[in-house]
């Protein structure tokens, strides 16, 4: 369907003796179905749905936490979590075919930027 | 102050109809709490053989953070290039994700106990991966007396 050009940048001047520069690059294809940028609010009510575990692929998965407080929490639609966005942050990899995922707020309601695109 | 920036841009010309993607974000990589720095970083590469589980990272006892409960970061990489290769990544037992070649992930993780430990295994071949590990509160193992 498209090509999506996704690049990792990590830079460090101040920590180590040396400089960390590091960038890397890859070309996805991808396929339908797909979710463009957008956001949305998450609360702590309940786990939400962002890929649906039930539409088969692997989905190339972006997120960053907007809020400036609180942090969100990040898992397979079976409730196993394993990642926390604190704010300000961001994250992208690839959901397993089957696995879903579900984010859910920790503290208080926070605001999700996300996009998600099936592997071609 | 270490300040570790990680940087991602996302563009497509030709996925969104009427307009062109570009996303760019950027965040430093903080402890928890989002006060001080990261400042332990493991990176290199590792060579991992069809149906075996590789145990990326720490586990949760070997970190002395807050009940464990410390804040890193993760790249990895598959460097295979044959476009059937690829390997799946889990925390423990559970399956969250898979790299084809080429692919990569950045994500923060969350070492909470000795069974949220990053798992990856290889399909259909030998395959290389690339990795940085950014932590707090590692702990060397001691020296047997």
């Amino acid at each position: 369907m498209g090509t999506l050009t996704a690049t990792l940048t990590l830079n460090d001047t101040t920590t180590f003796s040396d400089v960390l520069n590091f960038s890397t690059s890859k070309a996805l294809t991808t396929g339908t179905p797909s979710q463009g940028l957008t956001k949305q609010t998450i609360t702590t009510a309940d786990n939400q749905e962002l890929v649906d575990n039930g539409v088969s692929g692997v989905f190339y998965f972006y997120a960053k936490n907007n809020d400036s407080t609180n942090f969100v929490i990040l898992q397979t639609t079976a409730s196993e979590q394993y990642a926390r966005l604190s704010p300000g942050e961001f994250c992208f990899f690839p959901v397993n075919d089957g696995n879903g995922l579900e984010a859910r707020a920790d503290t208080a309601s926070i605001e999700l930027e996300y996009a998600f695109f099936k592997k071609g | 102050m270490a300040t570790t920036t990680a940087t991602i841009s996302i563009s497509s010309g030709d996925l969104i109809p009427g307009s062109n993607l570009s996303v760019n974000a950027s965040s430093t990589l903080m402890k928890a709490g989002l006060t001080t720095g990261l400042t332990q970083l493991r990176t290199g590469y590792e060579s991992i053989a069809t149906g075996t589980e590789f145990r990326l990272g720490p586990l949760a006892t070997e970190t002395s953070g807050s009940v464990h409960d410390i804040a890193s970061w993760v790249y990895i990489c598959n460097k295979a290039t044959d476009d059937t290769y690829y390997i799946d990544w889990g925390i423990h037992e559970t399956m969250i994700g898979r790299l084809y070649a080429g692919d990569w992930m950045f994500i923060p993780w969350n070492a909470s106990d000795d069974d949220a430990e990053i798992e990856i295994e290889a399909q259909n071949g030998t395959q290389t991966i690339e990795y940085a590990f950014f932590a707090s509160d590692l702990v060397l193992p001691t020296a047997a007396s």
